[in-house]
């Protein structure tokens, strides 16, 4: 008789045991979770600045006074340089007034500027200084020339001009005019 | 005699509140497969509630912390919405800072994991999957406390998991510190060249990405610390173990 | 194809060679000797060019020709000729006011009306030559005062003219500053006594048109701009001094492909000429030499052609052209600016 209680009880016992420890095997259980999302972003606007020579010329102690205005949407680099005939360039000279040292000689015979020009910005002036010639060569030009270059970044961040930064061509099309 | 029907009854009692429990405890499983909102222990909630923000820069961007009752006190706002100073255009190349960190800005320590996802968009609004996302260069700083979970991340999407406990009110570091996108996008160039009856030509140059927006989504997942790799499965379907005492994570 | 001229004219300098002047005449009733021998026809005049300082005039020709303005008496007294009487001038040719303080201008004053005279009365020459080798010999004249009247000539880098002026057959040289002179009449004014001209030499004058070929011009970079240094140098044929006759700079700006060109007018003939480009724009490269060198003919124009392509960068830019003028009746100077040298 004792036995088959014990028997018994075991049984329901271990049934019962079973039951229980399959709510916590296999449950899935809830927990806190939380989230926040953000995004952004920004439209590429792709296109070449444009630049304009500013100048102002005086007659006696002959010398130009230039200055270049970023007139077009995208910030810039500038260089310049002076064109005159051999019988000029001695007496040429380049200066910026006061203290300020913003443009650079290259080896090339351009002057740099030394920083970014945005948009709308105004460059600081440079000094164009000559001598008027003896009569008998009485007729001479003095030619500007100015460019402008995007401004590229190094991977640390910091900004520089590639003035020979060609373009990267992934399609072509042709067109043939019609001949007359 | 008496003992002996005592002892008779006890295995069945427990057995049924055992059937009992097993019932009881199928309802509840169900609402468990959700990963995001979990309200269980509402009762509890005052001294439980996880919360936690994105933030960029050093400023909260979006957040999300639970207060009571099933409710949240939440905000969504813009990712990179003061990246560029008045009137400025994007430059290409330049490394604009983009600092993105999480604080804890619940009431319970918490596990935190962040999901990147970068694309390009055409002018007309739809996806270029053709484009590449490495161009939008978010530039990331794994590390020990930051660790990318490379099995499971592509060009388009990173996860970052944060390996310790956030504390409450904690921040973590930034696993991030800039933003470039890369000048290759505003170098390629589609031409046309027009010959005219002479032999002479002129080209035209239209920028090939001109117009195009790339966008940047950063979700902040966090998930409680107790019981964490059962939290972290439930949650977000990744195993971890805990490989400190101090509770340091790290993904299987 | 356009072609623009460029305004500026580089006139060079007008050289004056003054040939050795002939002796100032002197009235032979001053210091008459002895009389002129008014039969005489076999006076000789030579025209030696080879003292005057224009080497060229060693090997042109130049036709002389003489004109017999005046007759001569026994006593020196000049009379104009019956052919220069009463023709319709606001001063007639005339000899009577002359004496011995007629001064040189004076005698060149009057030089100038014989030869209006002359052309007047369509007069022909009294005897013509034309020398060679520098030399030429008029002969059998008769005396009296002529007309030494030469005309224009040329070699491929000058222009020489040539001032009429009067010499009288005979002459004589005698001065009383000069103690080695004679008081005596030279019927044949040859070798030391030989003519001269007096010259005034004058550039002759060419042009230097450069071309620019643009083959392919990207209209999205922008205006493609090139610039032109051009020196010319030159030897002077007497001299020998190398002169800069031009030194300047020019450009043009191209907003299509094509060709186009400007013109540099009066460049002295014979120059050496060396124009480079010096500026090939933002984004342009040379397909043809940088430099090319030529040499300036009188009355052509010399050509010459650079081409150029677009090189694929993207960088932008234009020049300003700023043009200094003197101006010699206000003696200042002026300015300019303009796009390119072509405005």
């Amino acid at each position: 008789m004792n036995n088959r209680i014990n028997k018994r009880t075991i049984c329901l016992t271990a049934v019962a045991v079973f039951l229980i420890a399959g709510l916590t095997v296999g449950t899935a259980m809830a927990y806190f979770t939380t989230y926040a999302v953000a995004q952004g972003g920004y439209t590429i606007k792709l296109g070449g600045t444009e630049t304009e020579i500013e100048e102002k010329v005086e007659l006696v102690d002959p010398m130009k006074e230039i200055t270049i205005q970023n007139t077009g949407d995208y910030d810039c680099y500038v260089r310049l340089k002076a064109l005159v005939g051999d019988a000029f360039k001695e007496k040429m000279k380049y200066s910026e007034p006061g203290e300020e040292s913003k443009w650079t000689p290259g080896a090339d015979g351009y002057y740099y500027y030394s920083d970014i020009l945005k948009p709308g910005e105004s460059s600081s002036q440079l000094k164009v200084s000559f001598e008027f010639p003896k009569e008998e060569l009485a007729q001479f030009n003095v030619i500007i020339v100015q460019e402008c270059t995007p401004v590229l970044y190094e991977a640390d961040g910091t900004p520089y001009a590639d003035w020979n930064n060609t373009a990267d061509v992934s399609q072509s099309f042709f067109v043939q005019e019609e001949g007359e | 005699m008496m003992k002996k029907r005592k002892a008779k009854k006890a295995p069945v009692i427990l057995l049924i509140v055992a059937a009992i429990c097993l019932i009881a405890s199928t309802v509840g499983s169900a609402s468990a497969a959700l990963t995001y909102h979990s309200e269980h222990y509402s009762a509890e909630v005052v001294l439980n509630s996880i919360g936690v923000t994105l933030v960029e820069n050093g400023k909260g961007v979006s957040y999300r912390d639970y207060i009571k009752d099933d409710t949240w006190h939440e905000a969504t706002g813009v990712l990179l919405e003061n990246m560029l100073e008045e009137g400025e255009e994007l430059q290409l190349g330049k490394a604009y800072k983009e600092e993105i960190s999480v604080t804890n800005s619940g009431e319970i320590d918490s596990y935190v994991r962040v999901i990147l996802t970068k694309s390009w968009r055409k002018p007309d609004g739809q996806k270029d999957p053709a484009l590449s996302p490495e161009l939008i260069d978010l530039h990331l700083l794994p590390s020990e406390d930051w660790v990318i979970d490379e099995d499971a991340s592509t060009p388009e999407r990173t996860i970052l998991y944060y390996t310790k406990i956030l504390p409450i009110g904690a921040s973590t570091p930034v696993l991030s510190d800039t933003l470039t996108i890369d000048p290759a996008i505003g170098s390629k160039v589609i031409e046309t060249v027009t010959t005219d009856k002479d032999g002479y030509k002129t080209i035209t140059y239209t920028y090939e990405y001109d117009g195009y927006k790339f966008n940047i989504d950063a979700e902040v997942h966090a998930v409680q610390t107790h019981n964490v790799v059962d939290a972290i499965k439930s949650a977000w379907g990744v195993d971890v173990k805990v490989v400190s005492d101090d509770g340091m994570i790290s993904l299987q | 194809m356009r072609m623009r001229k460029n305004r500026f004219k580089c006139r060079y300098g007008i050289m004056i060679v003054s040939a050795m002047i002939v002796s100032a005449l002197i009235l032979p009733r001053v210091y008459a000797a002895a009389a002129i021998e008014t039969d005489r026809t076999d006076c000789t005049i030579e025209v030696d060019l080879w003292e005057n300082g224009a080497s060229e005039l060693h090997y042109l020709p130049v036709e002389i020709d003489f004109y017999k303005v005046a007759d001569v008496s026994a006593a020196g007294i000049y009379t104009v000729v019956d052919e220069l009487n009463n023709l319709d001038m606001e001063t007639p040719l005339d000899f009577a006011d002359i004496d011995s303080e007629t001064t040189h201008a004076e005698w060149q004053e009057k030089a100038a009306i014989a030869k209006e005279a002359v052309g007047k009365a369509e007069m022909e020459p009294t005897v013509s030559c034309v020398t060679e080798a520098g030399m030429a010999v008029a002969d059998n004249l008769s005396v009296g005062l002529y007309l030494v009247d030469a005309q224009q000539t040329e070699s491929e880098l000058y222009t020489y003219n040539f001032i009429p002026y009067l010499i009288s057959l005979p002459n004589n040289y005698y001065s009383a500053e000069d103690e080695a002179s004679v008081d005596a009449w030279v019927y044949d004014l040859v070798g030391d006594k030989a003519l001269t001209l007096k010259t005034e030499r004058l550039d002759r004058y060419g042009d230097l048109e450069i071309t620019k070929e643009l083959k392919v011009y990207n209209e999205t970079v922008g205006g493609a701009y090139f610039v032109f240094q051009v020196e010319a140098f030159k030897t002077d044929v007497d001299s020998k001094e190398k002169v800069v006759v031009y030194s300047n700079v020019v450009s043009l700006l191209f907003e299509n492909p094509g060709k186009d060109s400007i013109v540099i007018e009066d460049i002295p003939a014979g120059a050496e000429v060396v124009v480079k480009e010096v500026y090939s724009g933002a984004g342009y490269k040379l397909e043809s030499d940088a430099e090319v060198n030529v040499m300036i003919v009188a009355d052509e124009t010399v050509k010459v052609n650079f081409t150029n392509t677009y090189d694929e960068r993207l960088n932008g830019g234009y020049g300003v052209v700023n043009n200094f003028v003197y101006n010699s009746e206000t003696q200042e100077w002026t300015w300019e600016a303009t796009e390119d040298s072509a405005q």
